[in-house]
């Protein structure tokens, strides 16, 4: 496992990423309308796919660790709130970007971007409050409070598109969409996919020994024997 | 009540608060009253309410309506409900060069103000793509489209090329 | 409607011009676009990873050094 996430992931993502982005910006045929801007297309849609799924994972996180407390879940929920944050904030950047030759603005207050915009700020604030917590046990259940109510953010942006009038289309299935063009997204999204579980697991490694230094700092340095692991996450709950 | 117990207590509340957050905004009516654009029809029976103020108007370009002077570029459109031909629609007046996916029966979305005369002053024009991706058909491909384009430019003297 | 009362020599020349910018739908060029797009991407890519790296866990095991 350990060998996987330090060798294999990171060349599978290269691979994928690689290939689904050639395959998009060389080999996919342009738009007949969009003509060669609609490329964008293979990077700003499995990013947003992506910060939707990591932001999906931080909220199954944050009720587990309420269901049942471990300094796992909570540092798995912090990692996936940072990772989607990114992702999210990649995917509106491109958004804007194509919206500006397409659209004809970078930025207009139509459902899609505005619930967006709220989406981001939502999981800015809950990791600005886990900063100001310093009770380790305090931060974990009150940003799982936020994790959870900021997770409804996720289907109002998907569905927001349905619900509302917007500016930004509604979702593009494979039938309205020429199969050229929809190998190179799939490949893209897999890479994508691949390369939001790299970061995930690097940044999970990071706050699992970020609250195990906490939690232990006044009796010992944090253990890796998986024994005393558990006993002190039992003594924790 | 034990911190485990407390922290079920937690999640229990959180999720019944996310799903009823979730409920209001999905089942009641935020979208009658954030309303992102009027359709022309909800324009023209709106009445005295739609002038004056800054206001979007969405539809469709109705065919054979665009009307554009490079001279001057002012663009005149009609915006209808939809691309059928005796479907209601507004007056467009726009002063600026419309994006390059600006053509007939496209969706657009205009900001701007509409006056007593009938006539919708746009100052902000926006293109609404589909969710079609499609590749060029047989014999289009976009290569020979942008040299028809260069073409077209050169032989219209007065008209330098609209692509960057 | 408006375009019937206008002078045809204008509405030819409108023609023309529908024909090489306002009207056609498609759009031409763009590149620019698409590459700062992928290239905004692929720098926050491997700014963050930089970050996760300068943030490692020194003491585990594990560390990618």
């Amino acid at each position: 496992m350990d060998k996987f996430v330090k060798w294999g992931l990171p060349a599978l993502t290269l691979g994928l990423l690689g290939w689904g982005w050639w395959l998009g910006l060389a080999w996919a045929p342009p738009d007949r309308e969009m003509g060669d801007v609609q490329r964008i297309m293979y990077v700003h849609v499995p990013l947003q796919w992506m910060a939707m799924l990591a932001m999906f994972i931080n909220f199954v996180a944050a009720v587990t660790y309420l269901m049942r407390q471990s300094w796992k879940t909570d540092a798995l929920a912090e990692s996936a709130a940072e990772v989607g944050l990114l992702f999210g904030t990649l995917g509106m950047i491109t958004g804007a970007i194509w919206g500006r030759p397409t659209w004809g603005v970078y930025w207009s207050w139509d459902p899609r971007l505005t619930s967006e915009a709220i989406l981001l700020v939502a999981y800015t604030g809950y990791l600005v409050l886990r900063r100001f917590v310093e009770d380790p046990e305090k931060r974990a259940v009150w940003s799982a409070v936020v994790a959870i109510i900021g997770a409804i953010n996720l289907p109002i942006v998907w569905f927001s598109v349905r619900w509302w009038r917007s500016l930004h289309q509604t979702q593009s299935s494979p039938k309205t969409v020429d199969p050229q063009m929809v190998l190179p997204l799939r490949v893209a999204a897999f890479g994508m996919l691949a390369l939001m579980v790299l970061f995930l697991v690097h940044r999970y490694r990071i706050a699992l020994a970020e609250r195990r230094a906490e939690v232990a700092l006044p009796e010992a340095l944090p253990t890796d024997d998986p024994a005393l692991r558990a006993a002190q996450s039992s003594k924790v709950a | 009540m034990t911190p485990v117990n407390r922290n079920r207590l937690v999640a229990l509340g959180a999720l019944l608060v996310a799903g009823a957050g979730l409920a209001f905004v999905a089942f009641g009516n935020i979208g009658d009253n954030l309303v992102y654009y009027w359709s022309p029809s909800e324009l023209l029976s709106n009445g005295d309410k739609a002038y004056s103020a800054t206001i979007r108007l969405g539809g469709v370009v109705q065919p054979g309506s665009i009307q554009w002077n490079e001279a001057h570029t002012t663009l005149e459109f009609r915006v209808a409900d939809d691309a059928k031909p005796e479907s209601k629609s507004v007056h467009v007046r726009s002063l600026e060069t419309p994006p390059q996916m600006f053509r007939e029966k496209i969706g657009v979305v205009v900001e701007g103000t509409y006056d007593q005369g009938g006539v919708f002053t746009s100052n902000r024009l926006m293109v609404n793509h589909s969710n079609e991706y499609r590749a060029p058909k047989e014999g289009e491909s976009p290569r020979q489209w942008q040299e028809t384009l260069a073409e077209g430019a050169t032989t219209a003297a007065a008209t330098p090329p609209g692509a960057p | 409607m408006i375009a019937l009362t206008s002078l045809t020599s204008v509405s030819s020349l409108m023609v023309l011009a529908q024909a090489s910018s306002v009207g056609s739908g498609r759009l031409v060029g763009g590149w620019g676009y698409v590459g700062a797009c992928y290239g905004i991407t692929v720098a926050a890519f491997v700014l963050y990873s930089v970050s996760l790296w300068a943030r490692r866990p020194r003491a585990a095991s594990d560390s990618k050094e």
